[in-house]
């Protein structure tokens, strides 16, 4: 948005013939929404007159540039704006044009305009962090989650309503795998090991063995399995989101057998955060239960075991 | 003085930010607010305030002054801060939030944080002994034990004294292939670094040896260095593989490496 543009804005603003402003700012895609609730047959005040006049004579229409997409519409009677020609796009840049805003039977319309934000105001705007080191309390680990906006006035002052929505969070769990493997039982270590040194000698039932073992872990990357993930990870309080779970799988030898295995090494894990209306720091947990990720891992272990225990070498 | 929140991260690593912020009742009555550390604390932002605040020459020193009118929405400030040095052990970090009227503090918020690193201890489990016909050589084990809170990872030994005579002594890491896939057992998958010594010549030496390691977000950190007798009667070339066992890890099993 331009300076004549602001300006324009400004006083339409003073003139109640915009009667608020919003802006969402979505930092992960780094786009801006502005949100202009514009009263078309409104409030008569003297300088609303005076504004209508100019409207009504002179080109009345502000341009956004680096725009995405631009919407609107009559709240009342529900009129496309872009049909009537209030509002137009082409090639990145969006009009708003207040001039044809007679046209219009509602008494109030909405425009939505999209634009492209920098990366650099994505910086500035939102500072975020996850803990790199969690809490252990128990059977669970605890990593804070911390957001705090900046450049208070930009979006305090300047607008009405301020949303900051999809600020993300990715982070990478490292599975301490050997800690895990740890619980398979002695006797299963064993038959791993004896089964990776009989099927190097070709015996076919050794070989199953192992095929059926790595069915088995590679099942962490399947739906039922990432949906069991979802439920020992959380986040809160409300604002916080877990939109994303989803293993990657790496090998990891066998503790006292030197048989790597392959199972889900890292767990990527993706948060989003809304901040909403006078919000300027918000404060949020991400649990992981390891007890329920231990659960899965012997119940994995004991299918191996039942579909295996016919096998002989 | 209503103070309506406090916040301040439960710590960092060395170079990680710290973020914390205050939020009080917007009615009260101030002139000012200083928030001051130590020295070696760095003010990287300051939220909530004009960009005059930030370029404050005493702002390196460890103070931050922000007059009432500076604050962009009343009743909150924030900043974000971070420990350079790397600590020889955890390290307690303290801020005084002081809000100042007619040159006398009516208040002061403390918040406190620690700066954590990982802490390994070494130890050397014997000496390196070639003379026996145990092929391949036996592995050097070295137990080390992280005593701090925070995780080590990316393990590789260093020799920082060799006294070697006629003897050469060097680290080499050979790549060791892992072979196995899921459908083609022990198709060849993926490869590992494996950290041997590699001796050539006879006689006896005495090695210093010490290992590097990273924490989550890179630091570089090494350990003290243990002295480790070689023994090499023949002048064959050997290769003794390097084991490092390391316990007394925090005691979490998910780490969050960042985003």
């Amino acid at each position: 948005m331009g300076k004549a543009a602001h300006e324009w804005i400004e006083q339409l603003r003073d003139a109640k013939v915009i009667v608020s402003r919003g802006l969402t700012f979505y930092h992960r895609d780094s786009e801006l929404e502005f949100n202009f609730l514009v009263s078309v047959n409104g409030e008569r005040t003297k300088l609303n007159r005076i504004v209508q006049r100019i409207l009504a004579t002179s080109d009345a229409s502000i341009t956004f540039e680096n725009v995405i997409g631009i919407t609107g519409h009559g709240l009342e009677c529900g009129e496309d704006l872009t049909a009537l020609d209030v509002i137009s796009f082409s090639e990145g840049v969006a009009k708003i044009d207040f001039g044809k805003l007679h046209d219009i039977k509602s008494n109030t319309a909405l425009i939505r305009v999209r634009t492209n934000a920098s990366d650099a105001l994505k910086r500035l705007l939102v500072f975020r962090k996850i803990e790199k080191i969690p809490q252990y309390t128990g059977t669970k680990t605890e990593s804070r989650i911390e957001v705090a906006l900046d450049y208070a006035s930009l979006w305090s002052k300047t607008f009405d309503q301020c949303v900051v929505r999809d600020i993300e969070f990715i982070s990478t769990l490292n599975v301490d795998l050997e800690t895990i493997l740890d619980e398979i039982p002695r006797k299963q270590a064993r038959r791993i090991a004896k089964a990776a040194e009989q099927a190097v000698r070709g015996n076919a039932d050794a070989i199953l063995f192992l095929r059926i073992m790595a069915k088995s872990f590679l099942s962490f990357e399947s739906d039922e399995m990432i949906s069991r993930l979802r439920h020992l990870v959380s986040v809160e309080p409300k604002n916080f989101v877990l939109k994303e779970i989803h293993p990657a799988m790496q090998y990891v030898e066998m503790p006292n057998t030197g048989y790597p295995v392959l199972l889900p090494g890292r767990i990527r894990v993706r948060v989003g955060c809304v901040l909403e209306g006078n919000q300027v720091v918000a404060c949020g947990r991400l649990v992981v239960d390891i007890e329920k990720f231990t659960e899965i891992m012997h119940e994995i272990v004991q299918d191996i075991h039942v579909k295996t225990l016919k096998l002989r070498f | 003085m209503d103070i309506l929140e406090r916040h301040i991260s439960r710590w960092a690593l060395p170079n990680e930010e710290i973020l914390s912020w205050i939020k009080w009742d917007p009615s009260v009555d101030f002139d000012r607010v200083v928030i001051r550390s130590e020295a070696d604390i760095e003010f990287t932002r300051i939220l909530n305030v004009d960009v005059s605040v930030v370029e404050q020459e005493r702002v390196i020193k460890g103070e931050v002054v922000i007059d009432r009118n500076m604050l962009q929405i009343p009743g909150f400030v924030g900043f974000t801060s971070a420990y350079r040095p790397v600590p020889e052990s955890e390290r307690q970090i303290c801020f005084e939030v002081a809000f100042v009227k007619s040159e006398k503090c009516v208040e002061t918020v403390s918040l406190n944080t620690s700066v954590i690193r990982p802490v390994i201890e070494i130890e050397a489990e014997q000496g390196i002994d070639v003379s026996s016909t145990v092929s391949p050589v036996p592995p050097a084990t070295f137990k080390l034990s992280n005593k701090g809170k925070a995780r080590a990872t990316d393990l590789a030994p260093f020799i920082e004294f060799a006294d070697t005579g006629a003897m050469t002594v060097t680290i080499e890491h050979t790549k060791e292939k892992i072979s196995y896939d899921p459908d083609t057992p022990f198709a060849p998958a993926s490869e590992q670094m494996v950290p041997k010594f590699a001796l050539k010549g006879s006689g006896n030496a005495m090695l210093a040896l010490g290992f590097k390691f990273k924490d989550a977000i890179g630091n570089d950190y090494t350990t003290k260095t243990v002295k480790i007798p070689v023994t090499k009667p023949k002048k064959r070339k050997a290769e003794v593989p390097i084991e490092s066992i390391l316990s007394g890890q925090p005691a979490m099993v998910l780490a969050p490496t960042g985003y």
